[in-house]
């Protein structure tokens, strides 16, 4: 049976039609595959043009045997390729051919739907391709996109953070020297008690603004706590009510103290803190009750960078241990247990061990785990201690110096550039029976210690050329014992602030100040 | 609606008035990036709530804005990610217009939360085409007069669309344009 149909049917049926001569050689192409191929000239071969897998096969065409012949065709310049079948046709050949999509040709665009016989299934599959590169394409740029305006509303949280630190600064100083000054009339007034009340007003006012002020350091994570001499087994005494609260009634909660009066440099809110996340630890870890138990001790150790060729120093710690009769850890979840964000706990965050660790780091001690399945867990932290409290040998000259100057003769270096604020502080000290050299610069100060030793120094931290925390570095190179406390309004680095100094958030309460300074110099007091 | 439509709004309104304006209407409709996800699929009213903004401040009522819009949107999809999906879908007008509902049943596949309309060609003569247009969203023809005139500028014709035919199904557009094939 014979069909006719014109060449538009034709070429609308098989869109990559073409007809050879009995040579070979092409007699019409069909407008698509002209559209991919304009080069090709009638009269020209088919081999010229394209490849056949395996070898090109004259033969096989020829062979009339009646069979289906079904033909690959790859072209020499483009590795375009197409497939079909072999018609017989008037001593000549139909080529009944599509379009086979390859990557390459796929990448570069060259087809389009009617391109396709009618109700091809290649059609549908084709376009969905073309819309799933699309979209991964879109995808990516939204990713860039996300990445782009996370990190832009990252750095813009940093820049309000930064200007609430610096607004918060400026404050402080102008409140600091409010509240210094008022306590200066207080002491000029005597008891006119119409005027004491006018000044308490001014007080309460600055109060007010200083709580405004202590929102906007939080808002540019400031520290706001006060890092002064501590009595951790005082502290933990006064506390243990709360601590039982915490941990609930079915855990029995002991606390065994043997530090003593041995004082540390820290912040009792971050030490509360810590202890309190150590103890939801411990008794997460016993749902079924248990025991927990803090103890304190002094203990000498050598905790950081000790190798053989180079040993750490001995110092003097306060040790506080929270230990558990929970079920304990296994190696591998002990040996990731300080990671940030690691808890095998389905609620935790796992910050609770990670922060106790940073915070004793940033005291200038350290922490360490001790657990095994079915043994509970024994957290210890490692806080150095003022001063030397068990007797012996001088262990290192960080518990050598403290403790070691008379209150009467205690020299003290106040560095202050806001003029205000240094006459206030030099007339208040001075008036305390402190003998005070008073400098407007970190410079000037380097020089008067040159002249002559100080017992403390105090400053403040952000100043014009050199900050507050630099000079307490130099200065203590100068002196390796003099006592650093610093007052600050805004703490560009808190990093920058090391172990054993104290801090003292601006504006400064005068009674909380002198305490500190009293606190530092604790065989005098 | 699907992101890219919002996105696509977005970039009407940069090339027209900026990227102050575009960020000012993020602000006051408080959306952001997580609202312009192409392959996301928001709720109809927020795309509404973003094209009525976008009409207010490009001083056009929500009718225009919606022809203006369709007719951008043909711009905005050749020009990004989509050129060779929009390529492949045809290189001549009356191919494209054919293949309307081929390409909406791959979207519709590929996206199987958006509600793509359909389109059939059901009268084809030289400059003269009728579409019928179905979709289970109502309000839309006036952006989809601006998608056909938007497919005129594409293949350089010259042209006009208009509703001639209402029912409760479909809608029945009549595409003019000067023969060129």
């Amino acid at each position: 049976m014979a069909v006719t149909i014109n060449r538009d049917l034709l070429d609308h049926l098989f869109p990559a039609n073409l007809f050879l001569d009995g040579n070979l050689k092409f007699s019409s192409i069909s407008s698509s595959l002209r559209k991919h191929f304009p080069d090709i000239e009638v009269g020209s071969s088919l081999f010229h043009h394209f490849d056949m897998p395996g070898g090109n096969d004259w033969a096989y065409f020829q062979a009339h045997d009646g069979q289906l012949k079904i033909l690959h065709l790859t072209s020499k310049c483009t590795n375009y390729k197409l497939a079909g079948a072999i018609v017989p046709q008037d001593g000549g050949y139909f080529l009944a051919l599509h379009h086979v999509p390859t990557e390459k040709a796929f990448k570069e665009n060259r087809f389009q739907i009617s391109e396709f016989p009618p109700g091809d299934p290649r059609v549908q599959g084709l376009m969905l391709i073309n819309l799933q590169r699309a979209l991964i394409e879109e995808s990516q740029d939204t990713a860039l996109e996300l990445a782009f305006e996370r990190q832009r509303s990252v750095e813009l949280l940093e820049r309000i953070s930064r200007i609430a630190g610096y607004m918060a600064h400026d404050f402080n100083n102008f409140l600091s020297i409010i509240k210094l000054n008022c306590d200066r009339l207080s002491r000029e007034l005597g008891h006119d008690e119409r005027l004491e009340r006018l000044v308490s007003i001014i007080r309460e006012t600055a109060a007010r603004g200083s709580s405004i002020t202590g929102s906007l350091m939080k808002l540019s994570h400031q520290r706001t706590d006060t890092l002064m001499p501590v009595t951790i087994d005082k502290l933990i005494e006064d506390n243990t009510a709360f601590l039982r609260t915490i941990v609930g009634s079915n855990v029995t909660l002991s606390v065994n103290l043997g530090g003593g009066e041995a004082q540390s440099i820290i912040s009792h809110v971050q030490l509360l803190n810590c202890l309190t996340n150590l103890l939801i630890n411990s008794r997460d870890a016993m749902p079924n009750g248990g025991d927990i138990t803090i103890t304190s001790q002094l203990r000498v150790a050598a905790l950081e960078g000790t190798t053989k060729e180079s040993p750490a120093p001995l110092r003097e710690y306060l040790a506080i241990e929270v230990a558990d009769t929970g079920k304990g850890m296994t190696d591998a979840v002990l040996s990731r247990a300080f990671e940030p964000l690691f808890s095998t706990k389905s609620n935790g965050t796992g910050f609770g061990l990670a922060s106790a660790l940073e915070f004793a780091r940033e005291m200038g001690g350290d922490a360490s785990l001790d657990s095994a399945p079915g043994k509970g867990a024994r957290v210890t932290l490692y806080f150095p201690t003022v001063g030397q409290n068990i007797p012996g040998d001088a262990l290192s000259d960080y518990n050598r110096n403290a403790g070691r100057f008379d209150r009467e003769k205690v020299r003290i270096l106040l560095v202050e550039d806001e003029p205000y604020a240094l006459e206030a502080l030099v007339e208040m000290l001075e008036a305390e029976g402190y003998e005070v050299t008073a400098c407007e610069t970190g410079e000037a100060a380097l020089q008067a210690n040159e002249r002559g030793p100080h017992d403390v120094l105090l400053t403040d931290i952000v100043m014009p050329g050199q900050r507050g925390t630099e000079l307490a570095r130099l200065a203590c190179a100068q002196q390796p014992n003099l006592t650093v406390i610093l007052m600050s309004g805004y703490v560009p680095d808190a990093a920058d602030i090391m172990p054993g100094w104290m801090f003292i958030r601006k504006p400064m309460d005068t009674t909380e100040l002198l305490g500190l300074i009293k606190a530092a110099s604790p065989i005098a007091a | 609606m699907y992101g890219m439509i919002h996105k696509g709004v977005r970039q009407m309104v940069i090339d027209q008035l900026g990227e102050e304006a575009w960020s000012a209407t993020e602000r006051k409709l408080g959306i952001g990036p997580t609202e312009l996800v192409t392959g996301m699929v928001y709720e109809d009213s927020l795309t509404i709530e973003i094209i009525a903004e976008a009409a207010d401040r490009l001083n056009l009522d929500m009718e225009n804005c919606l022809v203006e819009f369709g007719r951008y949107w043909i711009k905005f999809a050749e020009r990004g990610s989509f050129a060779s999906f929009m390529d492949f879908t045809g290189q001549d007008f009356p191919s494209f217009i054919s293949n309307l509902d081929r390409m909406h049943l791959a979207v519709a596949t590929a996206m199987p939360k958006a509600q793509v309309p359909s389109f059939a060609l059901i009268k084809n003569s030289p400059g003269r085409m009728e579409v019928e247009y179905r979709s289970d969203r109502t309000g839309l023809e006036k952006f989809v007069i601006g998608l056909f005139l938007g497919l005129l500028d594409r293949f350089q014709r010259q042209g006009s669309v208009n509703v001639i035919g209402v029912t409760n199904q479909a809608t029945i557009f009549e595409i003019v344009h000067d023969h060129k094939d």
